[in-house]
């Protein structure tokens, strides 16, 4: 096709016309979704993958020798008393921090002043809700052992 | 809506933020068509639409009147979220099928009108396929072939959205449109 032939051919190109309503509200996420899929994706790795190797060792008895040197370090970091914190953080903090970030990218607050009433309603964003389960799982399973630990 | 009418809303906004109203329910339509048509995917969109008048809304009150109609500048605005969008992508090659984001808010509101769009854009193949290959080239490219043959803007409106001298519009228009071209050929 010649740049003329091209060109005429884009002036007549025929476009969706789109007719859209003006929406009565515009809903905004609070936070941006994508962002935070993918921040929780990063805060949720190492508790994951720690929990992993812990059901691996403890649940199906297979060792893959990394586990004993993350526990080793984990020990080593909660006996300084510089660094005793890391563990906790790296392990709930981060996944609460997720938990928090997608649960608002997802979510909206309508508060109705009529009625008195808060209206939530919440985006069905597959990637945000499936960081939110693994997070809320894997926040779940440490606050359980610690609890369990703790009532012995 | 003339000039001098956008100019008479602006004061009135200025003085009563409710007046924005009337520029939303307006200018809603052309800009959430814009973003459709660049896009090709209606959540996101309507994400982009509603990020454009919240921009608007909150800096309405650092408008300053030029001549400019207000249209050109909320078409800046979402021509930035969409550049914003394409950035992000890195002129990754992808189907307006797989574009569709995992959002499905739009079963609980708007879906009639979600599938209408869908189903009238389906129906516009050599669209589609320039729309694609559009998203392939550099954004200043996008931006002025998408104003041009998209929203069927002149130069000169063209011009006043994107702040830039009319030749270097008319310059990034030849120049898109080749490359543009050897893409649909490829």
């Amino acid at each position: 096709m010649k740049p003329e032939d091209f060109e005429k051919k884009m002036e007549g190109l025929s476009t969706p016309k789109s007719e859209a309503v003006p929406p009565k509200e515009l809903r905004l996420a609070i936070v941006s979704a994508q962002r935070s899929a993918v921040m929780g994706i990063w805060f949720v790795v190492v508790p994951w993958f720690f929990l992993m190797c812990v059901i691996m060792k403890y649940i199906f008895h297979v060792n893959l020798g990394i586990i004993d040197t993350f526990e080793e370090m984990m020990r080593a970091l909660d006996k300084n008393p510089q660094t005793w914190w890391i563990g906790p953080v790296m392990l709930m903090g981060l996944p609460i921090v997720s938990i928090i970030l997608n649960a608002l990218a997802i979510s909206h607050f309508k508060w109705e002043s009529y009625t008195g009433s808060l209206i939530i309603s919440i985006r069905m964003r597959w990637l945000n809700l499936s960081v939110l389960v693994v997070s809320v799982g894997i926040v779940g399973i440490f606050f359980l052992y610690l609890i369990t630990e703790n009532c012995r | 809506m003339t000039l001098e009418q956008e100019r008479e809303l602006l004061l009135r906004i200025q003085s009563d933020r409710k007046e924005f109203g009337i520029l939303f329910d307006h200018y809603y339509k052309p800009i959430f068509g814009y973003l459709y048509r660049r896009t090709g995917t209606y959540d996101l969109a309507k994400d982009m639409a509603a990020e454009t008048f919240l921009k608007a809304f909150l800096k309405i009150d650092s408008f300053v009147w030029k001549d400019i109609a207000i249209s050109s500048w909320l078409y800046r605005i979402a021509t930035n979220e969409a550049n914003q969008f394409f950035r992000k992508r890195k002129y990754k090659a992808a189907a307006l099928e797989s574009m569709v984001d995992f959002d499905l808010a739009t079963q609980v509101d708007g879906e009639e009108e979600r599938q209408a769009l869908e189903t009238e854009l389906k129906q516009h193949d050599d669209f589609i396929l320039i729309q694609q290959k559009l998203s392939l080239l550099n954004i200043r490219y996008q931006e002025v072939i998408a104003l041009r043959y998209f929203e069927n803007k002149d130069n000169r409106e063209i011009s006043a959205i994107l702040g830039k001298p009319e030749g270097t519009i008319k310059s990034l228009l030849s120049r898109g449109l080749e490359k543009l071209r050897r893409r649909v050929l490829s």
